[in-house]
């Protein structure tokens, strides 16, 4: 057998590109991560999404015309392998309009004990839970990812005018969450 | 301030639109002259985009109990050979086909051997066929359960030494009571057998990467 | 070997977690005088003892830092664990092989332990920790080898050697790029292994309904192992195993004092899986043909679906050790048989270059084999 490891510059390209790789996750991962996770609901789920999400992206890289917009460019990516996710899996139909119930369906946990138990679970994570998987995804692209209407429209692949109903529908419901945890706890919540 | 009979407050959703920017022009316009003369409106308004901000805090928050770094370093080699293997399979596919990755297990697309192996000594041959498959029914209830967590389901209070592997422990049981190795739930965790006395699972230690074996044996060794 | 200045009793620094263990509950670490390992420190963190209905559960997580006191790097370690207050007929280990420990250097070893222990516990350590042997690189040893912690190590540190020689080699012909096929493929293969339960009794007889029969061993044989099983049989009842019988020669010119035989066997589906492993002390001159049998039966209990039933078995010889001490294992040449690649996992050192693989790369998989 030969002594001859790989040769140098083969070697240094290889750490170049990885290099260059890595960097591209690590100013990434945790961001794309949560919001693929705050729509699909589940970390497991979410985890297996955020890998599709890097390797779909770093395989069309050279679509990737202007580098400034590589984050939002990637954001898309992954909201959009995370609603393809939920479509695929049946648990959705995203151009479906939800009807605003009266009341507000409880969720798990009454506020007065997500209030007590503010220092295990965020009233805001239990506030999402109160809301569909449209109206949060919807929610979640337009004040999170910061995308206008049309654009979350394009990513879930609905008409405009369906998206501003989810997000309405979104925001309503979770500010009837905030009041009625402010009644019962006398304060803001933490 | 107390509105003019007749005037309206704006829908919910009109207040919910104009809280994110989202109404046209025109409608922003009116809605906003309202809330100038009415101050539960605007405070529905403004609460609705507090909403947004702490949202937005919300978003950089992890979830409760996540090992962050465990899972970024997972995610990290899973896409890794994500890419490698999506490389590979384009480098051998017919021109014209779409290279995506092979659909790995996603668990390092390693094997999960999650076995389970019980060396029952002495007591098994005085065991009627009835208890026998009562074991049987209990090695079927055995779950890997949490790291650590004990394996149940094997009644060891007869004489005898029973030595048992699952996804996350070996035991070692003698007259009721267990000594348990304890290893991490991985999916690439290897059993092995040797019919002398030992079962053994081997493993990468995550925390040092290095190769550990643990083992139970009986005492005829 | 250079003296060892620390003890068990001894232990320099010993971080106790927070209030939740007491003193009286840790561990008793002993090793030996001339240990060419010393304990340097000893955390345990996580550990707790806490009641469980009628017993007391105890919960040990130990890091322990060693020091490598001798004059050779270290390539294995087996520490001997035992609880003779709980299971004065078994015992444990936790082996660490695969390192590369240089003299006066530090390595840490995890021992994850959870015991039941009576309610009315007698005072003392429930727990000892001891050494049972230390492999160095020019493969000398040192310990009481209680466990033949002596050959295990050996035979991993063959593998070992052999596996990075192979993946060295990929590289030196075809590039870092063969080296990450030759991965991936490893890694695919391990996807494709089944998952097995099985149970284990020493003696024992069948307990299934379904008649036994006695089933003819097939062989995988090796072109290159010094040993060649010549026939074989055991008896098959439905799921169970029981009872192999073998034949074996020993065509070297050497003598041979131990051998191995993996067992595999196959089901109706045609699945294949690894058994388990027949291992055999005895004295084996060139030339001479001897007789192995182990009175256990193996059975497979049902895991969903249709319940297994076994068809056939496959012998090989796994390892042999000969008189002189030195050892034969599978090359890898023999271990890309179609067969062999379904059911063997791959060594302990194919784990640990897989796991670089993917957490640090490709460069960092080059860089660790060209270290050796």
């Amino acid at each position: 057998m030969s002594d001859r490891g790989a040769p140098p510059e083969v070697v240094a390209g290889i750490q170049a590109t990885q290099e260059l790789q890595n960097r591209f996750i690590s100013d990434n991962l945790r961001r794309i991560f949560l919001l693929i996770y705050r729509i699909v609901g589940n970390v497991a789920d979410a985890q297996d999404l955020t890998q599709e999400a890097f390797i779909k992206a770093l395989q069309r890289q050279d679509q990737l015309k202007d580098i400034d917009k590589a984050a939002h460019w990637l954001s898309r990516i992954a909201s959009n392998t995370a609603i393809d996710f939920l479509r695929r899996n049946g648990k959705v139909n995203f151009c479906e309009i939800d009807t605003l119930i009266e009341p507000l369906s409880e969720p798990s946990e009454s506020p007065e004990q997500a209030v007590l138990r503010s220092e295990h679970r965020s009233y805001l994570e239990q506030g999402l839970t109160l809301l569909t998987e449209r109206e949060r995804t919807a929610l979640l692209l337009r004040d999170v990812e910061g995308m206008d209407a049309e654009e979350v429209a394009a990513q879930m692949n609905c008409s405009k005018a369906t998206v501003r109903s989810h997000i309405a529908n979104a925001r309503i419901k979770f500010r009837r969450y905030m009041e009625k945890t402010r009644r019962l706890s006398g304060r803001r919540p933490a | 301030m107390s509105l003019p009979p007749g005037i309206r407050h704006p829908d919910e959703a009109q207040l919910a639109l104009l809280a994110g920017g989202e109404l046209g022009r025109w409608e922003r316009l009116r809605v906003n002259r309202h809330l100038s003369r009415c101050s539960a409106c605007a405070q529905q308004v403004e609460l609705m985009r507090d909403v947004a901000g702490d949202l937005r805090k919300l978003a950089a928050e992890l979830p409760q109990n996540l090992n962050w770094d465990q899972l970024d370093e997972d995610m990290r080699g899973n896409i890794r050979v994500g890419l490698a293997a999506g490389e590979a399979i384009a480098r051998f596919d017919k021109p014209g086909l779409r290279a995506r990755p092979r659909a790995w297990g996603w668990n390092a697309a390693m094997v999960i051997a999650c076995g389970i192996v019980v060396f029952v000594a002495a007591f098994w041959i005085n065991l009627p066929e009835q208890q026998a498959d009562h074991l049987l029914g209990a090695l079927r209830r055995i779950r890997p359960g949490r790291i650590g967590m004990p394996v149940r389901g094997l009644d060891a209070s007869t004489d005898g030494i029973v030595l048992a592997a699952s996804g996350s422990s070996l035991e070692v049981t003698e007259n009721g009571r267990t000594m348990s190795l304890l290893h991490p739930q991985s999916d690439a965790v290897t059993v092995s057998v040797s019919m002398r006395g030992s079962v053994g699972v081997r493993y990468v230690d995550a925390d040092t990467g290095q190769v550990t074996t643990n083992k139970v044996y009986d005492a005829e060794q | 070997m250079r003296s060892s200045r620390f003890s068990a009793a001894t232990v320099l620094l010993t971080i106790l977690i927070a209030g939740a263990l007491e003193a009286g509950v840790l561990p008793k670490i002993d090793l030996p005088k001339d240990s060419p390992v010393a304990v340097i420190a000893a955390d345990y963190g996580d550990s707790s003892e806490s009641a469980r209905g009628g017993a007391l559960l105890l919960d040990l997580h130990a890091s322990l830092t060693l020091r490598n006191s001798s004059q050779r790097r270290i390539r294995g370690i087996t520490l001997l664990v035992t609880a003779q207050e709980v299971t004065p007929g078994g015992r444990g280990s936790v082996t660490v092989t695969s390192l590369d420990v240089a003299p006066f250097e530090t390595f840490p070893v995890h021992i994850d332990l959870r015991l039941l222990r009576p309610l009315q516990a007698s005072a003392g350590a429930p727990v000892q920790i001891g050494l049972d042997g230390v492999l160095f690189d020019d493969l000398s040893f040192y310990g009481p080898d209680k466990l033949s912690s002596r050959r295990s190590l050996t035979l991993n540190e063959w593998e070992a050697r052999r596996d990075r020689k192979y993946f060295k080699a990929l590289v030196a012909d075809g590039g870092p790029e063969l080296l990450r096929r030759e991965i991936l493929e490893s890694m695919t293969h391990a996807a494709d292994r089944p998952a097995l339960d099985v149970q284990m009794v020493r003696g024992g007889r069948a307990t299934n309904f379904d008649p036994e029969k006695e089933v003819q061993f097939a062989f995988l044989r090796l072109p290159d192992s010094p040993v060649e099983p010549v026939e074989g049989m055991a008896r098959i009842a439905g799921n169970e195993a029981r009872a192999p019988r073998l034949e074996v020669w020993n065509k070297s010119p050497r003598a041979i004092r131990y051998l191995e035989v993996g067992w595999i066997l196959k089901d109706r589906g045609g699945r294949q899986f690894l058994a388990g492993s027949v291992p055999a002390e005895l004295s084996l001159a060139p030339g001479a043909k001897s007789h192995i049998l182990e009175n256990a039966t193996l059975k497979f209990p049902q895991r969903g679906g249709a319940p297994l039933s076994i068809e056939g078995m496959t012998g090989f010889v796994s390892s042999v050790e000969f008189a002189d001490g030195s050892v034969w294992i599978p090359s890898r040449a023999d271990l890309a048989d179609p067969q062999l690649r379904r059911v063997i996992s791959p060594s302990g050192e194919e784990q640990r270059l897989i796991q670089i693989y993917r957490k640090k790369g490709l460069a960092a998989l080059v860089a660790e084999l060209n270290k050796f």
